[in-house]
């Protein structure tokens, strides 16, 4: 579903991605790890097309197509769905507002009729109250004034609404306490399918416990250091990402 | 100074138009235009060297044929009502190019102590207050540079409405005065006189709409005192066309415990200019005025206000909030005066412009004057570009960059829809507001 070939990516003319390749096929989740600063939100944000984030080298295919030659909205409407590590407050645009613009775009680009006002709000009701969002933040400005664990999970709200074909989620898990972890864990697996992939960026051995993820990938300065299974998480947990940094060295 | 040409022309405009003018049979109304004229002469136009006047160019009146009095047009050249505008549930009077149409107005039963007078009827029954309506009032005072428009109006004035409630009475429906514009060369100088008495209560709704390519000149005074304990709440919807000169000037007098709240939204226009000048006379008096522009093209959208606090707690409030996209400029001055007696006053002034496009510009100028020591006064004023992180983030969910620009403009401006003083204009409002967006945040830059 995703390849990523060998993607070098700069910021302000700074190398952040050194040449980064991962494959990530259909019903598959792989987990991203790695040190602060080591490039994950870079590689999200990439994928997601954010300007400033310049591609240098390598390529990306979505579906076998070119995932550079999209805009950022092309991308969204072909299914693809960054949960953002640090969230946007947009004051003055209602949640519900918002969200019913997104659905709409999503499903005319789709080739589906648009919600109606009353259909939508059934929706959002519904699957609102099943990550425990109460109404009033649903009719609050988007992610404003919402607490750190609030706007994590209104991503997760977003996603369940948007219904991804690739979701990617940039520590999500982080500001949230354990028990809006589970509802969250809860609302990803609710959409884990054969035809879904998605990409977990987590520090935390934590969030994998719910989410067990296919392959685990090891971050280090822009660079994948090492990937494995499942148990890879459980070894970084253990050893920290310090002799994984040194492997990189090796490289 | 370079006043004489200008009003030479006006001269011989107010020449050609005097025998025809509302109340021209009554000698204190005409020597009450003869000396408004002689105003004029000595004040002319304001220039850019005016205090006040240094960001709007009325030049632009020179080039066009604006010194005569527009000819009325017939039905078919005047622009429709706006289904939002006739749909108003209002006791609706309409002026098609500045001359009053019965057919399109719409008048119900008033209550007992209220009276609403058309202009032009007024003057012309002969009534006793012409001195209060057409004489150097409010509508000339204390404003620098702009005596000579409201002198020329005085002049010039064909209709507008009289509106007087007694103390007590209340309207239950607003006053809704639409000024259909044909957009055809020359000037219209609408004139209304609001009056309030104590503890009375009304809504009054001003709207110019013209053609969409529409020029012309509009030269409106509103003058108005609201009593103690009065409430008017006030909106000027400027819709005019793409070639239209439209300079407005609100004042109002708000006494002990009385409150004027009004709000300006120009969408159409060459160059506007809309100034509020507001006196909190009594204790206790309180304002808010707000309003703004969604300005494209190479509009210029001028929005000045001066709020004098002349006694002891009292309040003012303005929001401000500018769009120019394309060439098109904003400007707000803000000016506001504590009296030394002014004690206790709270003043608050907020000024947001936004740009959303490279070649748009807008100024803020918000000035204070405190002659008093025991007040409280803020403001803050900001010039910006849409957010890059929020339009990506809304990019990211699928909305594409056009809608995303126009929900992020609607946001900006949504400050405005909630101090829309007057409630149910706010249908209105939105239509039009978010017709302009359709036609202009369309990610063009
Ligand atoms: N605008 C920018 N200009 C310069 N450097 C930047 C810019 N944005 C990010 N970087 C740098 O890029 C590197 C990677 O940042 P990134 O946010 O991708 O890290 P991360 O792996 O997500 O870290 P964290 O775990 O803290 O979220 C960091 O060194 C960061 O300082
Ligand atoms: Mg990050």
């Amino acid at each position: 579903m995703l390849a990523i070939r060998d993607l070098r990516a700069e910021v302000d003319g700074k190398e952040i991605l050194k040449g980064i390749s991962l494959e990530v096929a259909a019903g598959e989740v792989h987990a991203v790890m790695g040190p602060n600063g080591s490039g994950k939100s870079t590689l999200s944000y990439v994928l997601a097309g954010r300007e400033g984030y310049e591609v240098t080298g390598g390529s990306a295919t979505y579906d076998g197509r070119d995932l550079f030659g999209m805009e950022v909205e092309e991308r969204a409407a072909a299914g693809i769905f960054l949960a953002f590590q640090y969230p946007v407050e947009i004051p003055g645009v209602s949640n519900l507002t918002f969200l019913k613009t997104a659905l709409n775009a999503v499903r005319k680009a789709r080739g589906e009729a648009g919600l109606d006002a009353l259909d939508f709000l059934k929706l959002a009701r519904s699957r609102a109250s099943t990550l425990e969002m109460s109404d009033a933040l649903l009719q609050r400005a988007v992610n404003e004034g919402f607490s750190g664990g609030e706007k994590k999970r209104n991503e997760i709200f977003q996603m369940a609404m948007l219904e991804p074909r690739l979701a990617i989620l940039d520590e999500t898990d982080s500001g949230l306490d354990i028990d809006a972890l589970k509802t969250v864990a809860d609302g990803v697996n609710a959409l884990r399918a054969p035809d879904r992939a998605m990409l977990v960026i987590t520090h935390y051995q934590r969030l994998l416990d719910y989410i067990v993820p296919d392959r685990v990938h090891v971050l280090s300065a822009g660079r994948i250091v090492k990937s494995g299974d499942a148990a890879l998480a459980h070894e970084l947990e253990a050893q920290g990402y310090a002799a994984f940094a040194g492997e990189a060295a090796g490289v | 100074m370079n006043a004489a040409p200008d009003t030479d022309r006006f001269a011989r405009a107010f020449a050609a138009a005097r025998a025809d003018l509302p109340g021209h049979g009554n000698t204190e109304i005409a020597r009450l235009r003869e000396a408004a004229m002689a105003r004029f002469a000595v004040a002319g136009l304001p220039t850019r060297r005016d205090e006040g006047w240094r960001y709007t160019d009325l030049r632009r009146l020179d080039r066009l044929d604006l010194a005569g009095e527009t000819a009325r047009a017939d039905g078919a050249a005047a622009p429709a009502l706006p289904g939002s505008i006739a749909a108003l549930e209002a006791e609706r009077i309409v002026f098609v190019d500045g001359r009053y149409d019965a057919a399109l107005s719409l008048r119900g039963a008033l209550p007992e102590g209220a009276r609403l007078d058309v202009l032009s009827a007024h003057l012309g029954n002969g009534c006793d207050d012409a001195a209060a309506i057409l004489g150097p009032g409010l509508g000339e005072w204390n404003g620098a540079g702009q005596e000579g428009l409201a002198a020329l109006n005085s002049a010039m004035a064909r209709d507008g409405v009289v509106l007087e409630l007694a103390d007590g009475v209340r309207l239950e429906r607003p006053v809704l005065v639409v000024h259909l514009l044909s957009g055809a060369a020359g000037a219209v100088h609408p004139r209304s006189a609001v009056g309030l008495g104590a503890g009375a209560e009304a809504e009054l709704v001003e709207v110019f709409v013209g053609h969409s390519g529409g020029g012309g000149w509009t030269n409106s005074v509103l003058e108005g005192a609201v009593g103690q304990g009065g409430r008017l709440r006030h909106a000027v919807l400027v819709r005019h066309g793409a070639a239209a000169v439209h300079t407005g000037r609100m004042t109002m007098d708000v006494a002990r415990d009385a409150g004027y709240a009004t709000q300006a939204i120009t969408l159409g226009g060459r160059v506007v200019r809309n100034e509020f000048v507001v006196r909190l006379s009594g204790p206790g008096a309180e304002c808010s005025l707000s309003g703004g522009a969604l300005a494209d093209a190479r509009r210029h959208v001028d929005h000045t206000t001066e709020i004098t606090h002349a006694a002891p707690h009292t309040e003012s409030e303005q929001i401000f909030r500018n769009v120019a996209d394309d060439n098109a400029r904003t400007v707000f001055q803000g000016r506001v005066v504590v009296e030394r007696d002014a004690q206790k006053t709270n003043a608050r002034q907020s000024s947001r412009s936004l740009l959303l496009s490279a070649g748009a510009e807008a100024q803020n100028k918000p000035e204070l004057r405190i002659f008093a020591d025991d007040v409280k006064c803020s403001h803050g004023a900001t010039v910006g570009d849409l957010d890059r992180d929020a339009l990506f983030y809304l990019r990211a969910r699928g909305i594409d960059e056009a809608e995303a620009r126009a929900l992020l403009t609607r946001a900006f401006v949504a400050d405005l829809s909630t101090s829309l003083p007057v409630a149910s204009l706010r249908p209105a409002v939105d239509e039009a507001v978010d017709g302009w967006l359709r036609r202009n945040a369309n990610g063009g830059g």
